[in-house]
């Protein structure tokens, strides 16, 4: 009997207690509201959000993008678009983080990337600062993913205006290029680096990029940033060539070395003078200009839908 | 009796290493696209029926590539065995004068600096690196007319690890870049062509006559280097020269392929293991063997992943560093 009467008790108490923290989370969570980055932590909203410290070349553009760069106290040493993040204050490079200078600058808000060590995290975390990571893996994960910071930085409604446009752009390429056969679409080989020759394959922005825009990865069997052999180059013998350039630092090594080693004349991109420079800053920051990338490929791969593409220093 | 046995041995060697060579090239010549095709080795007997891009592939990049690995790994376990015989030391490899981290920093600056005067730019710059680099370690291990080989040794540690620390340093530096150098310090011949044949080549055919014809010579100094001056061996000269040729061979050989480890450690000992200490037969058969050895290491390389590739300086590291242990073991058990 007194068995059965301590578990109806004990009963009662899971509900009470239940109730109870059922209507506290309900109160505090109208207070403070959080959001999910992508790593899966949840973040809470900083207000105010008046310095924001970003720790990639992608973060940096997207604040600009939502018309907050009055409002960002740091960048990495890497941050050079748009022209005014040269002149910020520099925290660090991409995985090499100054501390000591973060918390220095007094943030609301640090924007952190895939590259940005854990640990840093943990640590600005454990400061009480707040700190959202970002890591898109699509097109789409970087537009949520600007949406995301344009709630977190109290520019929503700028964030959203972001989103559309890019998503216009987008079904504008989409649209022209979906009557394509897949005859229609010439084979794209992308070039990183030439010794060894560094590509990438599907799940790559690369791939997307070449996809959408009315072409097909040559490497699509492969996943990620790959090394593949000088003969396996000739034998799939690509339609198209895009190959990095990184303006400054004098690189454009890989694009000399498929104009000039006469090895690769049997290639037909090579043939056709169809070999690119592309911008290295663009076709591999996850920020808005994922957009221009998009439109970059379109006009490589269909001149005659999109208008000749200009390679610009 | 056991003479006898030694002489058959040698006998038997020659030809069967020589054999082995020669059907490893002709084997390597078939393996691509990650298989092995009988045709692409017949191909190297008659190509008439080749179309002009499978003319490309096979005679173009893969032969170019094979011969160039065997000549370098020959190049590096030739070097590697005339140094132990110079150090008297069963440790050294052929980058103990810094010849590695010296060709590597070559490799950064032109990676870094971005200058470009033609294909050859990196190799170019490796070179000369590294060949600074050995200068500067004879000039730092001169004592007097001298050259004792614990300060070389100590001088070329010591020149090693600074340049490594600049390789370092670039390294830090170079942000995006990075990879760049990263793969250039792994090893490889990923875009091997006719024109790297032709850079290691002419080291090689004096190098190597130059090396066999100090064999007394190096035989005398496993004696120790007073008892070979005793002997009447002019022990400076003969350092200086071998160190001068080694110098050269290994610095154009590391400077078409980057910095590949072991097979220049290793494969000298292997020969030795087979019972063979003359420097007359140890110096050639270290050249084919360690040529060898890197042709089916870099064939192993650009095969079992295929169509992505491996550095083949991670195949070597691989696979040497268990035979290292186990000579290591030996070692131990009779001393």
């Amino acid at each position: 009997m007194s068995k059965k009467s301590s578990i109806a008790k004990s009963k009662v108490v899971v509900f009470v207690v239940g109730l109870w923290f059922f209507t506290f989370t309900l109160a505090w969570g109208a207070q403070a509201t959080t959001i999910g980055d992508d790593v899966g932590r949840e973040v809470e909203i900083p207000s105010p959000c008046e310095r924001i410290i970003s720790l990639s070349p992608s973060n940096t553009e997207i604040v600009f993008a939502l018309s907050l760069g009055e409002k960002l106290v740091g960048v990495t040493t890497y941050c050079n678009y748009p022209e005014e993040a040269r002149e910020k204050e520099k925290v660090g490079t991409l995985n090499e983080i100054n501390l000591e200078k973060v918390v220095e600058l007094e943030p609301d808000l640090v924007l952190a990337s895939s590259l940005t060590p854990p640990e840093v995290v943990e640590r600005l975390g454990g400061l009480g600062i707040t700190v959202f990571v970002l890591d898109p893996h699509s097109i789409d994960e970087v537009i949520g993913d600007i949406e995301k910071v344009g709630i977190i930085s109290g520019a929503e409604d700028k964030g959203q205006e972001l989103k559309e446009a890019m998503e216009q752009k987008i079904e504008e390429v989409k649209s022209k290029v979906s009557h394509l056969s897949p005859e229609e679409r010439p084979t794209v080989f992308h070039l990183i680096w030439h010794e060894p020759l560094w590509t990438a394959g599907k799940d790559t922005f690369i791939n997307e990029f070449i996809t959408l825009a009315g072409g097909q990865n040559v490497v699509a069997d492969l996943s990620g940033y790959i090394t593949v052999d000088l003969e396996e180059f000739v034998r799939r013998n690509p339609d198209i060539i895009t190959v990095v350039e990184n303006p400054g630092e004098g690189g454009d090594l890989s694009y000399q070395f498929l104009l000039s080693d006469s090895r690769l004349r049997v290639v037909k991109a090579i043939q056709d003078h169809k070999v690119f420079p592309v911008d290295g800053d663009i076709v591999s920051r996850s920020g808005p200009r994922v957009v221009d990338a998009l439109y970059m490929y379109a006009c490589i791969i269909h001149p005659e839908i999109f208008g000749e593409y200009e390679y610009q220093k | 009796m056991e003479n006898m046995s030694i002489k058959n041995k040698k006998r038997l060697i020659y030809p069967g290493l020589l054999i082995l060579v020669l059907g490893s090239i002709f084997l390597a010549q078939g393996f691509g696209g990650g298989r092995y095709q009988i045709s692409d080795s017949l191909s190297l007997f008659s190509s008439s029926t080749l179309s002009p891009s499978e003319r490309i592939i096979l005679f173009e990049i893969r032969l170019p590539r094979v011969i160039l690995s065997f000549l370098v790994g020959g190049s590096l376990s030739l070097g590697g065995a005339a140094l132990q015989g110079v150090f008297q030391n069963p440790l050294v490899d052929p980058y103990v004068l810094g010849i590695s981290s010296g060709a590597a920093l070559g490799a950064v600056i032109a990676i870094l600096s971005g200058v470009y005067l033609g294909f050859f730019t990196i190799p170019l710059f490796a070179f000369s690196m590294a060949l600074f680099s050995a200068f500067l370690v004879f000039h730092l291990g001169k004592v007097g007319k001298k050259f004792p080989l614990e300060v070389l040794l100590l001088a070329g540690i010591g020149v090693g690890f600074f340049f490594s620390a600049l390789v370092s340093l670039g390294m830090f530096l170079a942000g995006e870049d990075l990879h760049q150098l990263i793969f250039w310090t792994m090893g490889g011949f990923w875009n091997s062509s006719w024109r790297e044949v032709k850079m290691v080549l002419p080291f090689l055919i004096v190098g190597l006559p130059v090396l066999v014809s100090f064999s007394r010579e190096l035989n005398a100094f496993l004696l120790g280097e007073k008892v070979a001056e005793s002997l009447g061996v002019e022990v400076e000269k003969v350092k200086k020269w071998l160190l001068l040729v080694v110098s050269l061979l290994v610095a154009s050989a590391v400077a078409v392929s980057g910095v590949i480890g072991f097979v220049g450690l290793v494969v000298p000992h292997l020969i030795r293991l087979l019972g063979i200490r003359d420097h007359r037969h140890l110096l050639p058969f270290s050249f084919l063997l360690g040529g060898g050895v890197l042709l089916w290491a870099d064939t192993l390389a650009r095969t079992i992943l295929n169509p992505v590739e491996l550095p083949v300086g991670i195949i070597t590291n691989l696979l040497g560093v268990p035979f290292f242990i186990y000579l290591l073991q030996k070692r131990k058990r009779n001393p």
